[in-house]
């Protein structure tokens, strides 16, 4: 209890200190603690309610309609007690009057939805929906067709060829997949309805559900698991259909948002690791401060052991308090959250702080101050009482121990940073990537330092006073420079990178440079329509561009051994095998052109040649693949891969690599093949429309809707600016986790130059006392800690350039750009804060008379 | 006997001048009761003859005997347990704790041997060195003189078997300096402590019962 009164006691006495550790390290978890928040807060709202997302304990896909067969191997393994229901989803076009645009139509049978239910306006029910043409969608859909008062609520819908009437208007859609990043509103209509509008024509992109729904308790993912092996026997060769449980769903939401608080979650590393610095030059300071209180109470009997505890109990309860701090603030940021990722996370989401955060939060607090003060902290070792016996000899021993002591106390706080960088990173790769990066600045940045001061030798033999005592001050106190210097520079390495980074990957995806975005996207077009399109788009006062071909396939093995199939014979590709697990796509769309887009480069290999693939020849053809999708299906130049289109097997070599700007809206492909392989198979087209009048632009949508019903027509400008706006709210939070990262780092900057001014305080009474002027010991003292920022925060921008550019050609496909604004103003306020609290440290001591100054306490 | 100690030598490895031997071969005895100071030259070697008593450093050869226990058998954590009971140190420059008052500052030792009866035993030294009316002061609010005798006071609380005190009026003016040394003395002999007092002062040095006079790191 006496020790615990007297490092209460001493904290309050030093409160200060105490508050401005708090306050940094606070600032530094908080981020931490809001993002661990909302992901916790997203897993649980997740697992309670996945079932109420899916609609259903589980659900079949398929492409075309499930066969009796298949629908009866499925009940046959699911059981009895449970009950069904059907969905078919596409998107086409609806017209309204003179108003047409995109919808998604979700054509539902009776039963559905199996878990939650519409809310809706009127007294609508989904029977309604089966026995006439009706419809239900949300009053702004009716809005953006026209439909925007009583009067108009009887305008029938037009869909392909057949007229609905609105049903109802839902407020809550029972389907709560991601909505905002959809192409198009959904509007729900029986099933049977679908008779008579035309619309499932060939190569129509429509999906075929059939949900299920159990009464008793079963192990649905063991369910699910069962049905799969018994699909696969049942229907050797290719799987056709996908079978999700509710897991699935969970997944697929966690990685929506994943890679963005991935890289959130690094970000706020960063600001941990800074306001880290800061804490340990804080307690650094402290520590120096109570030297000579710990030797005293060494001398009237306290043992080492009672002073760690001591020292410890303070720093777990300026950590504690730090973590209640922060999660309070956290508190705050963790509202902003749902705001940001609104239309990618499930609406009402109740974000609560679980106690597994409240947990981290207090052991972060806790352990992180002990960690990050650790290599200050083994210095208490090194405390004697003897120091107190004026003109003792300092007794040097142990040095070796001493040093590999030191040396060791960064060890916890580097195991840790790998760890939580791992952790955050979510993978072993990235994390190891990230610190092996932070490990490297640290030896680049020491070595410039090292030079640098060195360097100091010549410009101390100036004749100007001023220069020749702070050049020399550099030169002789070169490891104290140097740790000044190392520390800054890192703050300002990391400040800075964040923002390089983050610039060059927010102007890309807002602003792609260099291509023309379409106003529309064509999709379904016929291959008989394509003639007619094509002299029907001559008449309008626009340009039809990339007008591609599309055929769907699928691949079947790659270097001969199965896409799909248990593959782990020797020569196998672990990335294609995994690709077996749920979730996998089973189609995938392919097509020819004559030259590449300009929003397409050739990344690895050469062009595809343009002498046509004969189907006589025994050469596979030649593919090209784009980037991503080569990656993460793991292929390469050179594999052979086998595919089947329309039923006939054919093989193909790849050629090229292909990196695709998906930005431009332009229609691309994962898979183009040569010239001479898919001319005669069955296809649809994709085109793209540009330079229409903003005034044209529903005139048109309406008059291609009403000369070819079955045409979507995306609106790429109303797409883009759907974006722009979930991008805009991204930034913000990027911005936002920057700004805390960079405050953090301001504080440390602030704390290191004021610590490394305080040790200046005997050359500063020493000169005062010898009669230097005011004015000469401000001078001195600017142009040193000016000089040690500017030169760190110089080094550290430069390396933060190689970095970004590093990390965005690792991370973000070479998406970089340079901010000059930014570096500028981060340098000179850099400079600046050195210069000035140096300047506010040193006058503490200015402004004391000379007598207290060589007085004794 | 209370203090022996026996032939002990202490050298310093400096990098550039090399070995500088401070003591060589000192031995003295000091019995229960008694008060002997310690005066030479500066860099004669008295604080480090101090220091070794004091257990705050180890001799490289010989043996410092206390109340019967070699000091040099001890680690660090005995050392500093057995200094706490048998020592009390009073310093040139006081060395209190600044954000103690004068009576927590006294009361400090007792606290950390968790002994009984604090308070009364804090009241008795404050009584002693008369500052019960200082008591709630921080050593910021006290003179030097005060100060001092705060320190004597702590240093006595924990009934010592010996008394050690290094240049104890060296930053005191003359007149306060008398005061302190005329305290130290009535309190070491009302207590019967033995004393080991390193002064350069020759009229401190001669109030003590025998005067030790280092020169080159020997006793002459």
């Amino acid at each position: 209890m006496f020790w615990i009164r007297m490092a209460i006691r001493d904290l309050i006495t030093n409160r200060g200190f105490a508050l401005f550790f708090i306050l940094n390290l606070s600032l530094g978890l908080a981020g931490f603690i809001a993002i661990h928040s909302f992901g916790s807060s997203l897993n649980h709202h997740l697992d309670e309610n996945l079932k109420d997302i899916l609609t259903a304990d589980l659900v079949l896909i398929a492409n075309s309609p499930l066969t009796p067969a298949e629908l009866s191997l499925a009940d046959q393994v699911l059981g009895p007690d449970k009950s069904h229901a059907r969905l078919i989803n596409f998107f086409t076009m609806v017209r309204a009057g003179d108003n047409a645009r995109l919808i998604r139509v979700m054509a539902i049978d009776e039963h559905y939805p199996l878990y939650g239910a519409f809310a809706l306006e009127g007294r609508g029910e989904n029977k309604d929906l089966q026995e006439r043409p009706g419809v239900f969608m949300t009053r702004d859909t009716a809005y953006a067709l026209g439909i925007r008062n009583k009067a108009d609520i009887n305008t029938p819908l037009v869909l392909g060829n057949k007229p609905f009437f609105i049903q109802d208007f839902f407020t809550i859609d029972p389907d709560k997949s991601l909505t905002a990043v959809e192409l198009a509103p959904k509007v729900y209509m029986g099933l049977d309805q679908l008779e008579g509008t035309g619309l499932i024509q060939f190569g129509s992109r429509i999906k075929y559900y059939q949900f299920y729904r159990f009464s008793r308790d079963v192990d649905i993912p063991g369910l699910a698991e069962k049905l799969r092996q018994k699909f696969a026997e049942t229907f050797p060769g290719q799987p056709r259909i996908n079978i999700y449980d509710a897991r699935d769903v969970n997944q697929r939401l966690g990685r929506v948002t994943g890679y963005f608080t991935g890289y959130m979650g690094l970000v706020s590393v960063v600001a941990l690791f800074l306001a880290g610095i800061a804490t340990a030059y804080l307690f650094r300071g402290y520590l120096n401060l109570k030297q000579r209180e710990m030797a005293i109470l060494l001398s009237i009997g306290a043992g080492h052991r009672e002073i760690y505890l001591y020292i410890s109990f303070q720093l777990v309860l300026l950590g504690t308090l730090a973590a209640v701090l922060a999660i309070v603030i956290s508190l705050f940021l963790v509202q902003a959250f749902p705001i940001i990722f609104q239309g990618l996370i499930p609406r009402h989401i109740r974000l609560v702080t679980d106690p597994s955060t409240l947990m981290l939060s207090m052991g972060m607090g806790m352990l992180g101050s002990l960690i990050f003060c650790l290599p200050v902290f083994v210095r208490i070792f090194g405390i004697k009482p003897l120091m107190l016996l004026r003109g003792t000899q300092q007794v040097k021993r142990g040095t070796f121990t001493r040093g590999l002591g030191q040396a060791a106390s960064f060890l916890p706080g580097m195991a840790a940073f790998f760890l939580v960088s791992v952790g955050v990173a979510g993978s072993i790769r990235n994390g190891s990537v990230f610190v092996a990066g932070f490990v490297l600045a640290l030896v680049f940045l020491s070595g410039m330092g090292w030079l640098i001061f060195s360097g100091c030798r010549p410009l101390s033999t100036t004749r100007n006073l001023v220069g020749k005592i702070a050049f020399r001050n550099l030169f002789r106190n070169k490891w104290s420079s140097l740790s000044c210097f190392v520390t800054i520079s890192m703050g300002v390495f990391l400040i800075s990178l964040i923002p390089q980074v983050q610039k060059g990957l927010q102007n890309e995806i807002m602003r792609p440079e260099g291509l023309k975005i379409p106003v529309f996207f064509l999709v379904d077009i016929q291959e008989e329509q394509r003639l007619p399109f094509v002299e029907f788009m001559e008449h309008q006062a626009a340009d039809l561009v990339n007008i591609s071909p599309m055929v769907r396939g699928r691949i079947l093995t790659v270097n001969h051994q199965p896409f799909y199939g248990d593959n782990t014979g020797p020569g196998a590709r672990s990335s294609v095998s995994g690709r077996r697990g749920r979730g996998r796509r089973l189609e995938f769309n392919f097509s020819y052109r004559e030259r590449l887009d300009v929003s397409e480069t050739i990344f690895q290999g050469s062009p595809l040649s343009k002498a046509p693939w004969n189907f006589e020849s025994a050469h596979p053809f030649e593919v090209s693949v784009e980037k991503s999708f080569a990656e993460q299906y793991g292929l390469g130049v050179g594999d052979v891969v086998g595919f089947e289109i329309q039923g006939i097997p054919l093989t193909g070599r790849i050629k090229n690599l292909r990196k695709v700007r998906w930005n431009s809206f332009q229609p691309n492909f994962f898979l183009l093949f040569q010239d001479g392989v898919l001319n005669d198979a069955p296809k649809t087209f994709l085109a793209a429309i540009s330079h229409v009048a903003r005034e044209d632009r529903q005139a048109l949508k309406n008059k291609i809707v009403s000369a070819f019903p079955n045409v979507s027509v995306i609106d790429v400008t109303q797409m883009a600016g759907t974006l722009l706006g979930i991008m805009d709210k991204l930034s913000l939070s990027i911005r936002f986790m920057a700004w805390l990262a960079i405050a953090a780092g301001m504080v440390s900057i602030f704390s290191i130059a004021r610590h490394e001014s305080w040790k200046n305080e005997n050359q500063v009474n020493l000169l005062k006392v010898l009669g230097a002027d005011f004015k000469a010991i401000q001078a001195i003292t600017l142009l040193e800690f000016g000089f040690i920022g500017l030169t760190a925060a110089l080094f550290a921008i430069l390396l933060s350039f190689g970095f970004s550019r590093v990390i965005s050609w690792y991370f973000f496909d070479s998406l970089w750009q340079f901010d000059l604004k930014f570096s500028l103003a981060i340098l000179l306020l850099t400079t600046g804060i050195c210069m000035g609290t140096a300047l506010t440290a040193s006058r503490r001591v200015m402004n004391t008379k000379p007598a207290r100054l060589l007085g004794n306490t | 006997m209370i203090l022996e100690i026996k032939a002990i030598c202490k050298s310093f490895h400096q990098p550039r001048s090399g070995t500088l031997s401070v003591l060589k071969h000192v031995s003295f005895n000091l019995g229960a009761g008694e008060t002997t100071a310690v005066t030479g030259q500066s860099g004669s070697g008295k604080t480090t003859l101090l220091s070794l008593i004091a257990g705050l450093d180890s001799p490289d050869d010989g043996q410092v005997i206390l109340d019967g226990k070699d000091l040099g058998t001890m680690n660090e954590s005995q050392l500093s347990r057995y200094r706490a009971m048998k020592i009390g140190i009073v310093f040139q420059q006081f060395h209190l704790m600044p954000h103690l008052s004068a009576r927590e500052n006294i009361s400090l030792p007792l606290e950390i041997l968790k002994q009984q009866r604090i308070r009364e035993q804090t009241d008795a030294m404050l009584e002693k060195v008369a500052l019960s009316d200082r008591q709630h002061h921080l050593p910021g609010q006290l003179s030097g003189g005060e100060c001092q005798r705060v320190a004597i006071a702590r240093a006595l609380v924990i009934k010592p078997a010996l008394l050690l005190a290094d240049e104890p009026t060296g930053n005191l003016d003359m007149e306060t300096g008398e005061k302190v040394s005329r305290l130290l003395f009535d309190l070491v002999d009302e207590e019967k402590k033995s004393l080991v007092l390193v002064t350069h002062n020759p009229v401190l040095a001669s109030q003590c019962q025998t005067i030790k006079i280092l020169d080159r790191g020997r006793l002459v």
